[in-house]
């Protein structure tokens, strides 16, 4: 059972960390939470329902190409609807607050999220209603002797990893992505030296709305199941693990995902009469953290500008 | 001049409408001594109308009956009041009946808030209330009775069948419970413990609660999977019912038993768990089939030839036998709604839904339901299954 429970936790984790990695890399250039960031996600996931099955995107394309392409053209461009809408959302409800106190922004997209899952409700055909996700991802175990280890399981870790790799990639190795560094250290400085700010927010929110639209499509795999209000609980708890993992920093988001997921599914498991407390747990969890190390597992220990 | 028009003109208006009031009132008292009235309430306008309209007209046609057979000495006359499923429109109608001191008896709602609303007020003034089609729990209780009744099964009530068909007829003794802790599923569950434990031999294995709106259970699947279960009882609604049963089969718990409530009683519990997941997912739901029930094919073609237009629904059959067990208990202490009270509470009535009669909390022992197994991707009555005759057998039967 143990076996069966890790792996039930790290898949969990999966599912949490693309949407705390969105969080913290938002909080990271903008100093600002972008509370949306699960509904965003959810979004996403009712874009590739859309693709799929209301359009049969998937299917026109699975007779041109082979499979896999169909599956990648189809997520890619459900990521691209998300980034668009990432921007849209930037634009609208973050950005006329830039100059003014971080509260505002905070509020104005907690708003965002609320109607963006209730225009999810009344726009999608039967929105409110749960929904069966399309099985793209085949639920058929990888070896007979491996229970658990299906191929979608081993897809969404490997594509997690994959994504988190990407990132470091980009935000090391790349002009853009070292200017993001640098604006998310300090601001002013970067600006001086010449590194065109406003571009790089714009970046910064597409590649945040890329991989909560991966987030989306691999939640949508994994529970099988969406329905419109989902984004309210993926949020709470993305946000969790990036404070939990120090918020600002993406590797410290993964760590916080595993963290909170091994959290709620031990005590499910493990605590008679404990699944009714998984999440008060994980909340507690938060709670200790930031009463004792608010900078979280791999936060920078930030000292306080005068 | 023109003033003092004015003025003789609102003296006769006056003196006309101080008359007039009087001599309606006197004919009022004159026509007390056989006038009897039963009030009626129900949603007839508004998102529930088509629930209240069916129970009105089944329950004038129950009057109807009795009028015409001649059986009273008196003719009842209905009062139908429109609670358009607003708890403050039905305080305010149950207002205007309880003024009327003709009103010997009121029958209601399919609202439980609504409920909830007039019940009070129809106690205040001693009138017996017989509930319909409201499932709450809570309206029958030891506060209200004997003032209050009902004749449908609370939402609770359905799992006395369920414990019995799971017990008995599939002899299936070791529980896992999973339910989502809203007061519908805590309800449920409570409920099924309680009726799971007056069977010998059975045993709930494990109890896990869970938030509405989780998503994931395979930490409580891969807990439960190797205690030997025969069965996973749900008590919860179609979103997590659907989530539960999916992730059962992933975990290679297809042969696990699944049974639920009503909740889940609904095809989107089969779209989202996918056809061959909710295969043979079993579940309860309460009324019958009106051709099961004693007298219904007559019901049916009454209801017909007394040319109502809109179909009585899952309720008519509930708001008929209320009509009549009001007609009874007053065939038997007359309209007087002091001693009606009492001879509802304690009636025992044969009618459409079987035998009718209340237990301590004013709650009918007669709970009627309908036991549905997911066969080919549509819930169909276990009678009419596959299943009934063997030809399919359920997750992990011998």
């Amino acid at each position: 059972m143990l076996y069966a429970q890790i792996l039930n936790a790290v898949m969990l984790g999966c599912t949490y960390s693309l949407v705390a990695i969105g969080f913290s890399l938002f909080f990271g250039v903008l100093d600002t939470v972008v509370f949306c960031a699960g509904d965003v996600a959810i979004f996403s996931s009712f874009s590739v329902v859309f693709l799929v099955q209301l359009i049969g995107f998937y299917n026109i394309f699975f007779g041109l190409f082979n499979p896999v392409a169909a599956l990648l053209l189809t997520v890619i461009v459900a990521a691209i609807f998300t980034a668009i809408l990432m921007v849209l959302l930037y634009q609208l409800v973050i950005k006329p607050f830039e100059n003014k106190s971080s509260l505002m922004p905070l509020l104005s997209t907690i708003a965002a999220g609320i109607a963006l899952r209730e225009l999810i409700g009344i726009f999608f055909p039967e929105g409110r209603n749960p929904r069966s996700f399309p099985e793209l991802l085949s639920n058929e175990r990888i070896l007979q002797e491996l229970p658990g280890i299906s191929w979608r399981n081993a897809i969404i870790i490997v594509a997690t990893i994959l994504i988190v790799a990407i990132l470091y990639w980009f935000i090391n190795k790349t002009k853009i992505g070292l200017s993001i560094q640098a604006v998310s250290q300090n601001r002013e400085a970067a600006t001086m030296v010449g590194i065109n700010r406003n571009l790089v927010i714009y970046v910064t929110f597409i590649v945040g709305g890329l991989i909560l639209g991966f987030g989306g499509f691999l939640i949508g795999s994994y529970y099988a199941v969406i329905r419109f209000d989902l984004g309210a609980g993926f949020g709470l708890k993305g946000f969790s693990a990036a404070v939990v993992g120090g918020l600002g920093n993406v590797y410290g988001a993964i760590v916080g995902s595993m963290l909170i997921a091994f959290a709620e599914v031990f005590v499910t498991a493990y605590i008679p009469g404990g699944t009714a407390y998984a999440s008060i747990a994980a909340f507690v969890l938060v709670l200790a953290f930031i009463l004792f190390k608010p900078e979280g597992v791999l936060g920078n220990k930030s000292v306080e500008k005068v | 001049m023109k003033k003092r028009k004015f003025f003789v003109v609102c003296a006769i208006l006056t003196v006309l409408l101080i008359f007039g009031s009087v001599s309606l009132y006197a004919g009022g008292a004159q026509e007390e001594e056989d006038a009897v009235k039963i009030a009626f309430i129900g949603p007839l306008t508004g998102p529930n109308a088509a629930q209240g309209v069916g129970a009105r007209n089944s329950f004038l046609m129950a009057i109807d009956e009795v009028n015409n057979s001649g059986k009273l000495p008196y003719t009842i006359e209905v009062i139908v009041l429109d609670d358009e499923s607003k708890p403050g429109t039905a305080a305010s109608v149950a207002q205007m009946a309880v003024s009327d001191p003709d009103i010997v008896a009121a029958s209601g709602h399919w609202n439980s808030p609504c409920a909830e609303a007039t019940i009070p007020i129809f106690k205040s003034e001693g009138i017996p209330f017989i509930v319909w089609g409201a499932i709450s729990p809570t309206l029958t209780s030891k506060e209200n009775y004997p003032y209050v009744t009902r004749v449908c099964p609370t939402q609770a009530q359905e799992n006395i069948p369920l414990a019995k068909f799971a017990m008995e007829e599939l002899d299936r003794q070791r529980w896992a419970i999973i339910s989502d802790t809203s007061t519908y599923g805590k309800s449920n569950t409570e409920a099924w413990e309680n009726n799971a434990k007056e069977y010998s031999g059975v045993e709930i294995v494990s109890l896990d609660e869970i938030q509405v709106g989780t998503t994931d259970f395979r930490p409580i699947l891969s807990k439960i999977k190797n205690r030997d279960l025969d069965g996973v009882y749900f008590g919860g609604v179609v979103m997590e019912g659907a989530l539960v049963r999916r992730q059962m089969v992933e975990l290679d718990m297809e042969d696990t038993l699944m049974v639920g409530i009503s909740g889940i009683v609904d095809d989107k519990f089969i779209e989202t768990a996918g056809a061959d997941a909710a295969e043979g997912v079993v579940a309860v739901k309460p009324g019958k089939d009106i051709s099961r029930m004693s007298g219904g094919t007559e019901f049916v073609e009454n209801y017909k030839s007394a040319g109502y237009s809109e179909p009585f629904g899952a309720y008519g059959p509930y708001a008929y036998d209320a009509a009549k067990i009001i007609t009874t208990a007053m065939a038997k202490v007359g309209p007087d709604k002091n001693k009606l009270i009492d001879a509802i509470a304690n009636i025992e009535y044969s009618g459409l839904l079987g035998t009718t009669s209340f237990n301590e909390f004013g709650q009918t022992e007669n709970v009627v339901s309908t036991i549905y197994v997911v066969q080919d991707g549509k819930f169909v009555p276990w009678y009419e299954s596959d299943y009934e005759d063997g030809s399919l057998s359920l997750p992990g039967a011998d």
